[in-house]
């Protein structure tokens, strides 16, 4: 009787546990296949805390809330976790220049000696 | 000067013809302000078969603090659309190659300096003499000399990647690769995308108990437990010594019911110090339930 009722419990946690996204739908003693290509095992946790730190930095940075979980869903660990770590060091790719005053003749000289592109990679 | 501000200005010819492989059939969509990410992406998505716009690209990708799109989520909005996006090597042989199988390219450039970065995607579609053809900005067909595109490429760390279906393998991806693609896209809402993925990825690589595990915990991960049974008996065939695979069959075998068919594998996992491995161990030895073994012997 305890043991089925502690199975319960178990099951119900991996329940809880799967719905915030930490484990897969497969039994907790499972090993997800890239895990098993590392060496540590503690990228669930990761996860979590990655997913929360991303959610913040996209929000302060003008996605609107309703987009933000189809985003993180669709992230990897590895993802969010460079997401989390390195936000503003991030390319953001744009391909145009908002640029102004010295910053642009900087960029202008730059591009008339033929060291840059800018207005020719387009 | 306020042409020049436009950001889109075209002081360089388009591509001359070519004499290496181009892609013509690849879409065009030009890119509105600062949204090159949406438009990049969009002409390597509907290539592979998507149906999707820049427009629609731009709640999945533009990051309006940033005003521009993150790499990150231009992998994860590929996931999205049903595809693996597989990075390809950081050098121009790959890109060529790449290209050369079909695959129009989308990569990062730093169209500025290193101290002064102008961040761009654009998608390579072809190979000529001497330079590469983009589809890029508002240009359909914009050449790029080698030497200007290396330098550019190089600043974006050759940061580049192609748009996969899970059903059609690339000639030129490694078993690894592919496996770590599909269980990404198994991983993030797209568990059907995932198998159909790795069933693939066992047909091409029918030997490889990397593939055959990861079959495995895709089915086990949507509740195809008999399924998962026999692609991690494969795995466990081809690879005996390997703990993984030897641990998430026994817990297969434990969801379906079968603790004696999993008994003789326990022994190796109790010679392991994996947390994963005792956490089983524990499972079969608590292991309380009555229902019949749903495998036929």
């Amino acid at each position: 009787m305890m043991r089925s009722a502690t199975r319960w419990i178990v099951a119900m946690m991996v329940g809880i546990l799967v719905n915030m996204g930490v484990l897969g739908a497969a039994s907790a003693a499972m090993v997800g296949t890239q895990d098993a290509l590392r060496a540590d095992h503690r990228a669930e946790i990761d996860r979590v805390l990655s997913r929360d730190e991303v959610r913040q930095e996209l929000l302060a940075h003008g996605v609107s809330e309703e987009m933000i979980d189809a985003r993180l869903s669709a992230m990897t660990d590895q993802e969010l976790a460079m997401m989390a770590n390195e936000f503003d060091q991030l390319p953001a790719g744009a391909g145009v220049i908002e640029v102004v005053g010295i910053v642009f003749i900087v960029l202008l000289i730059l591009e008339l000696v033929g060291v840059t592109n800018i207005f020719s990679g387009f | 000067m306020a042409a020049l501000l436009g950001g889109c200005a075209h002081l360089q010819p388009s591509a001359p013809p070519v004499s290496g492989a181009e892609l013509v059939q690849t879409p065009f969509f030009p890119q509105s302000a600062y949204q090159c990410g949406p438009a990049a992406l969009a002409t390597v998505l509907v290539d592979s078969g998507a149906q999707t716009t820049p427009y629609r690209l731009v709640e999945q990708v533009w990051v309006e603090g940033r005003k521009g799109s993150l790499q990150p989520e231009l992998l994860a909005a590929t996931r999205r659309a049903g595809r693996l996006p597989i990075r390809i090597e950081p050098d121009t042989d790959a890109l060529n190659a790449a290209v050369g199988a079909g695959y129009p390219t989308l990569v990062l450039l730093n169209l500025g300096v290193r101290w002064l970065p102008v961040w761009h995607y654009a998608v390579v579609i072809g190979h000529a003499d001497d330079g590469w053809i983009l589809r890029s900005g508002t240009t359909k067909r914009r050449w790029m000399p080698h030497a200007d595109f290396t330098r550019a490429w190089k600043l974006a760390d050759y940061w580049g990647f192609i748009v996969a279906h899970p059903a059609h393998v690339p000639d030129a991806v490694t078993t690894e690769q592919w496996v770590r693609a599909a269980d990404d896209l198994a991983n993030t809402g797209h568990a059907d995308d995932g198998v159909i993925a790795l069933e693939q990825a066992v047909r091409r690589w029918p030997n490889d108990k990397l593939a055959w595990f990861a079959l495995g915990n895709a089915r086990a991960a949507r509740g195809d437990w008999p399924a998962a049974q026999v692609a991690l008996e494969r795995a466990v065939s081809l690879g005996p010594d390997w703990t993984p695979a030897v641990n998430n069959l026994v817990s297969t075998l434990l969801e379906l019911g079968c603790p004696d068919r999993a008994a003789p594998l326990v022994g190796q996992l109790r010679a392991s110090s994996a947390d994963y491995a005792r956490q089983t161990v524990r499972e079969f030895e608590d292991y309380a339930g009555t229902a019949r073994c749903q495998l036929t012997p």
